[in-house]
């Protein structure tokens, strides 16, 4: 065969694929249109696939999700199609999400922030296919965001900490120095901050950054790091594997049998980790995205979403949703263990004064007040589905004007809880900037931070000390 | 009694462009010397090639101790007790003489003492009157020792059929004749040999039988005593007129100074000085033979002038130029022609077309070649010198080795206005083509001035071309004379004092 | 007593030079399919998989992208292959035209002029990839220092030189998430609809086809490159420094391997995203893969670009589909790889069976 010739040959064939698709791709998008006059019919059959940034087996984020993937796939298998790509980092989601559109797939949940850019700019190409981006703040009429935070949980995980570290030093190994990863963090050190100082501890949080979503090895080694020279007994962590959970059940039977000097007790991160290490997991965070996904798509099938109005759905949602837990075990029949049985006698036997109310209670009931309080916020749940609405969640209570200002009626009397009744990131608070340590961060007493200041957060609390990144 | 020991007949091999082999046929006999002559690109190579497994024939048959065979491989022929050894040696440099020797064995394998084959090895090289430590790194070898180790691992094979390709071509007169008489006491055990050469005289010194060949075919087979050389050229080259017609050269030597060279040293490969203290002058017109037994320093000396060495001491001056360790660019750009010693290694890339090896040259191309004119240059070329190639676009590798040697002489002369400098011009080149070749080095030293430093091994050829004799030893030039006053004994003197 | 052997016998004509790619190609899939069908024990389905490679081999407009990035490393490595110089380094040179491109549209104040910040763009960009190349042409050139492990190395020193830039001085401001700010989008290359390819990057393709193509056939540059490869001891003696030529064809093939460096960062990323060794889009180690199946010949590059773009793609329809992971591609590629380089031989030799009698 003429070299020239096969040469020549693609050459004009790039012509020709370049010309013909600039005529192809403004006619062809995808997804069901109904002409220009943006009227939508829901389709018939929902093809939904889900982008995850790790494997599905991570234990993690992606398995969290792919498990909610499963619970809506089975839900509404009568018109739910779903299937997903894993291991997608930035460089390779638009062709997936070009492999997911000619291949029909109407409704795209890219799960990952680093997905977000590229998802959008799909979303411009592809405006009748609905996409939903996990984490991120870029929307558009067919693009909407959603989140399942975790602050709370960090902060009742933190509470735990704080009573049952000895040396008062906490480790944390964190994925990205990120606002959520940061939000995590501060409110961890709050809790532990909190319940320590009351028993006298100087409670430090030592953070160790990877640099990665999902790294076993480098996980395993910063929580050695850790624990080997900065004296911690305590570690949380943001990384999607197990690889800290088994270690710190390793070192825990050592100490156990007595053959080191301290434990170290893991809250586990995402998937129910207790299985991984029954004596060193305390408590944990659990996540169920299905919460937001059966919304989102028995919203899409009921025409309630369209790719025309998604602008500013922003999903935000906290422990009063349902879709995150405390805790770090399912059982069989579904319910949740909270914390870890093991460790309760010793909760209920250490005693704490709860800051609202002045009470003396055992950190046990300390952990199921808090929890109760952001568990029960009533009027909260609807403000965390819009963006134009999040300003709202961090007014905690207001007063309804009485009908009669001489004869106040009785519901004018009482406080009116949007938001929860306790919220961690409530001044006094200290910090210093992330990028700047010498710049102080000082947040005043009962000032509550808002929605933005927490989804912008780039400040540690003082007693948070970045080791950095190995 | 005559016992047929090898029988080819009618063996035909075709490569693209080319019948190499036309229905070939010919015998040795148990205990002859055969040699096999003929001019370049005759089929001498491919024959042997294919009786050592190398090629196998297209059509034909080969028949050893009068059972048909098909040898397939190497391997194949040295079971068969068949041998080649080839004009380049194919010695791995690190290992020692012992270990290049196990490696090649089959006869050894993994578990092989070397001190068990150490005594082997010895008494072979002694048998062919070698005194070498057989634990000598082979890279400290002379080419000549080289090439006798290679006998020597034929020998230890137990070759009953030696094949030697030009094997004796570059070895120095006395280690020849020692290895001639060497092969006259092997054959007498019932062992052959088979001899390609260019050098008639030396085919009919040895040899008793001669086939010589001719484009492929059996031009006949003469036995030694009804031969001579007469009867034997004009089977090479038919009815092709040859006389090295004596071209009434004027004197053409001016008076400028093409090559000045002074006290130079030169280090060679091992860092020991291979040129010591050499002052030469080539002037204008002028062509200057350097005798000498090989590595007396002449490669050294002309990869100085080259600029491919560095010169320690002295000084070059080309054209009045100062030229010493100055950059091989700069040299050729003067003029300077240049065939080196080893012309497949150095001189040209086989991969590559005659018309690419051609834009090569700075001469043929400035930063954008232009083919087509090199095209016409090639193509003249290829005329010329009678190159034979199915075309200008063909990878050289395809070539035989004269037609290569061609190739690259016609660019070098072409290329070189002011000095040729040239390592064996003539080396693998049928006499009619080295002779063609010298006349063209002459033509081109009379017409254009060019002058010319060369070396050869062959002292016919230094008397031949030469306007002065320079004789060198050891690194030392021991000897100038003028073309007219040299005489073969004193040269030869000097050459080996 | 009659044995038969097998004997490798040279071929006196070598097959056609595109019976070794096509049957390992073919071959490779069929393979790869079987070989995946024992492994998962039956689970993977050969219909899916086999229909998934064949949609992504017949959607070019998904393919476009990767095809025009991947023959333009291609090419560039093409260029150091073909003087036997092994650039591996063709991660570090990307990378390093991405950090000209990123600083010259974020920072340099040019970002959003249009025209004048592409060229920049191009120009520093591929300036700067060849510089890096130069950093490992020099001392392979000169001191003889092999240029495979220097290459491969400097592959991490530029990863970890982005993980520091990107970490540090250009992380974006707002959310300190580990990535810098989004390039302006005056900068970016035009996207031809329905593609995934931008205009300008398939003018660079052909530029960067026609002008290699020019080079290697139409200098003496190219040419002594191509006899670098075969033979340097003939470049000396002609009078052409072989140090120079692998230093030029290893920068040059730096600064083309940057070409697509810059197309990726303004034509696809738009910004910068660490750690660089995980987020890399590895072109520059698949350009290798796509080099060597072309052969080493230019017109052949496009031909493999294409198919190692598709079996990408395929390897995300094949998880579409649900028929195995994402490492099922590599499967793929690494028994085509295989298959080519034993086919390889076979164009030059030939197997006969030989009964002796």
């Amino acid at each position: 065969m003429n070299a020239k010739l096969l040469a020549g040959l693609f050459i004009t064939l790039l012509v020709i694929v370049g010309v013909a698709a600039f005529y192809a791709g403004s006619i062809y998008a995808g997804g069901v249109v109904v002409g220009e006059a943006k009227t939508w019919t829901p389709p018939e059959k929902v093809k939904a696939a889900w982008i995850y940034v790790g494997p599905v087996g991570d234990f993690g984020w992606t398995y969290a999700h792919d498990v909610a993937r499963r619970v809506v796939a089975t839900l509404f298998s009568d018109w739910l199609e779903t299937t997903y790509v894993e291991r997608v980092d930035e460089n390779k989601i638009a062709e997936v999400i070009d492999n997911l559109v000619t291949q029909g797939y109407n409704v795209i949940f890219a799960t990952s922030f680093e997905h977000m850019e590229k998802t959008y700019e799909k979303a411009e190409q592809y405006p009748n296919v609905m996409f939903f981006h996990c984490s991120g703040y870029m929307r558009r009429p067919n693009m909407a965001t959603y989140f399942a935070d975790l602050y709370q949980v960090y902060y009742l995980n933190g509470l735990i900490a704080g009573a049952l570290t000895k040396t008062g030093h906490i480790g944390y190994v964190a994925a990205h120095r990120i606002p959520e990863v940061v939000r995590h963090i501060n409110a961890f050190a709050i809790g532990a901050k909190e319940v320590g100082e009351q028993l006298g501890k100087d409670i430090k949080v030592h953070v160790i950054e990877i640099g990665d979503w999902f790294n076993p090895e480098k996980a395993k080694s910063a929580a050695m790091l850790l624990y080997t020279q900065y004296n911690i007994d305590v570690i949380a962590f943001t990384e999607d594997s197990t690889a800290i959970i088994e270690y710190a059940q390793e070192v825990t039977e050592k100490y156990l049998r007595g053959e080191v000097d301290r434990p170290l007790y893991v809250f586990s991160h995402y998937s129910p980790g207790y299985v991984y290490g029954p004596d060193a997991v305390v408590s944990g965070q659990l996540v169920r995205w299905e919460v937001i996904y059966i919304d989102i798509l028995a919203k899409i099938k009921a025409g309630v979403y369209t790719p025309y109005n998604l602008e500013d759905v922003d999903y935000w949602y906290l422990l009063n949703t349902g879709a995150v837990d405390l805790g770090a075990h399912i059982y069989k029949n579904g319910s949740v263990m909270h914390i870890n049985p093991k460790f309760i006698p010793m909760l209920k036997g250490i005693e704490v004064t709860d800051k609202l109310t002045g009470e003396k209670v055992s950190v046990y009931e300390l952990v199921a007040r808090r929890y109760e309080m952001f568990k029960s916020a009533p009027l909260l749940g609807p403000l965390q589905l819009t963006a134009t609405t999040h300003q709202y969640e961090s007014i905690d209570k207001i007063n309804i004007p009485p009908i009669d200002p001489a004869s106040p009626d009785p519901q004018s009397q009482v406080d009116y809880y949007t938001g929860t009744v306790f919220e961690p990131f409530t001044g006094p608070l200290r910090g210093y900037n992330i990028t700047n340590p010498s710049q102080e961060v000082i947040i005043p007493a009962g000032k509550r931070l808002t929605h933005d200041d927490l989804w912008t957060m780039d400040w540690f609390l003082s007693c948070v000390n970045y080791v950095g990144k190995p | 009694m005559l016992v047929e020991h090898i029988v080819v007949k009618e063996v035909t091999k075709r490569f693209p462009g080319t019948l190499a082999l036309d229905k070939v046929s010919f015998t040795v006999y148990r205990g002859e010397i055969h040699a096999l002559l003929g001019e370049n690109g005759a089929g001498k190579s491919t024959l042997v090639k294919i009786l050592y497994g190398i090629y196998t024939p297209d059509e034909g048959e080969v028949y050893i101790n009068g059972k048909k065979l098909v040898i397939t491989s190497p391997r194949d022929a040295v079971a068969h007790g068949i041998v080649l050894v080839s004009q380049t040696p194919t010695l791995i440099n690190d290992l020692t003489i012992v270990e290049n020797i196990i490696l090649s064995l089959r006869h050894y394998n993994l578990f092989t003492r070397t001190r068990r084959v150490y005594s082997e090895v010895y008494s072979v090289l002694e048998s062919l009157g070698l005194g070498i430590d057989p634990n000598t790194e082979v890279y400290k070898l002379t080419y000549t020792q080289k090439q006798m180790i290679e006998i020597a691992r034929a020998l230890l094979l137990k070759a009953k059929v030696l094949l030697l390709d030009e094997a004796t071509s570059y070895l120095p007169l006395t280690e020849k004749k020692k290895l001639f008489d060497f092969l006259k006491k092997y054959v007498k055990k019932g062992n052959s040999v088979i001899l390609i050469t260019h050098k008639l005289p030396e085919a009919l010194e040895i040899s008793d039988r001669i086939t010589v060949l001719r484009k492929g075919k059996v031009v006949g087979t003469v036995e030694k005593k009804k031969a001579d050389i007469t009867v034997i050229r004009r089977m090479m080259f038919g009815d092709t007129e040859f006389a090295p017609e004596a071209i009434k050269q004027r004197e053409s030597i001016g008076n400028g100074v093409t090559l000045f060279i002074e006290n130079l040293w030169v280090k060679g490969e091992l860092g020991e000085y291979m040129v010591r203290n050499v002052t030469l002058s080539v002037r204008k017109g002028e062509i200057l033979g350097i005798a000498g037994i090989t590595g007396s320093g002449q490669i050294e000396l002309f990869e100085a002038i080259m600029g491919l060495r560095k010169v320690e001491r002295g000084i070059i001056k080309i054209d009045g130029v100062d030229t010493t360790n100055k950059d091989t660019g700069f040299i050729r750009s003067l003029g300077v022609g240049y065939i080196p010693d080893n012309p497949l290694e150095h001189g040209l890339s086989i991969d590559h077309t005659l018309a690419e090896n051609i834009a090569l040259c700075p001469k043929y191309s400035s930063f954008i070649i232009d083919w087509h004119a090199i095209r016409q240059d090639a193509d003249r070329l290829v005329r010329e010198y009678g190159i034979v190639t199915p075309s200008i676009n063909t990878p050289i590798k395809l070539l035989s080795g004269g037609n290569l040697m061609k190739m690259l002489i016609s660019r070098e002369l072409e290329y070189a206005t002011k000095l040729l400098v040239a390592y064996n011009p003539t080396r693998g080149l049928d006499e009619y083509t080295a002779n063609k070749v010298r006349r063209n080095i002459k033509e081109k030293k009379a017409k254009e001035g060019l002058s010319v430093i060369f070396a050869s091994e062959d002292l016919d050829e230094i008397f031949e071309l030469s306007d002065t004799i320079a004789v060198m030893n050891s690194g030392r030039i021991v000897g100038v004379f003028d073309k007219y006053r040299a005489t073969r004994d004193r040269v030869e003197e000097l050459m080996v004092m | 007593m009659a044995s038969i052997s097998l004997v490798v016998v040279k071929r006196v004509k070598p097959l056609p030079s595109w019976v070794a790619p096509l049957l390992s190609f073919t071959l490779g899939i069929a393979v790869a399919t079987v070989l995946l069908w024992i492994v998962t024990l039956g689970r993977t389905d050969p219909i899916v998989v086999l229909a998934s490679i064949g949609r992504a081999l017949a959607m070019p407009q998904l393919l476009l992208k990767n095809f025009a990035l991947l023959t333009i490393v291609g090419i560039g490595l093409l260029v150091s292959f073909k003087a036997s110089v092994f650039n591996i380094g063709g991660e570090g040179q990307f990378y390093f035209a991405i950090i000209a491109a990123t600083w010259i549209a974020l920072f340099s104040g040019v970002g959003a002029i249009a025209i004048i910040n592409k060229v920049l763009m191009l120009v520093v960009g591929v300036l700067l990839a060849g510089f890096w190349a130069l950093i490992a042409a020099l001392p392979r050139g000169f001191l003889g220092i092999d240029e495979v492990p220097v290459t491969l190395l400097m592959n991490y020193i530029a990863y970890y030189i982005v993980d520091y830039l990107v970490f540090n001085p250009w992380r974006e401001p707002k959310y300190k998430y580990p990535r810098t700010p989004t390039i302006p989008e005056e900068s970016w290359f035009i996207r031809i609809p329905g593609t995934t390819g931008t205009i300008e990057l398939i003018l660079l393709t052909v530029v960067v086809m026609a002008g290699i193509w020019y080079l290697m056939n139409n200098t003496r540059l190219g040419l002594a490159i191509n006899v670098m490869g075969s033979n340097p001891n003939v470049l000396r003696v002609v009078g052409i420094n072989p140090s120079l030529i692998v230093v030029s064809s290893l920068v040059i093939s730096g600064m083309i391997v940057g070409i697509a460096g810059v197309s990726y960062l303004a034509g696809e990323a738009h910004l910068i995203t660490i750690p660089a060794e995980a987020c890399t889009p590895m072109l520059g180690y698949t350009g290798i893969l796509v080099a060597w199946l072309s052969m080493l010949r230019i017109a052949y590059v496009p031909v493999a670009a294409y198919i190692v773009s598709a079996l990408i793609n395929a390897g995300i329809n094949i998880q579409i589909a649900g028929a195995g992971k994402a490492s099922v591609v590599d499967v793929f590629i690494g028994t085509i790889l295989l298959i080519y380089s034993i086919s390889v031989i076979f164009t030059e030799y030939s197997v006969k069976i030989i009964v002796k009698r």
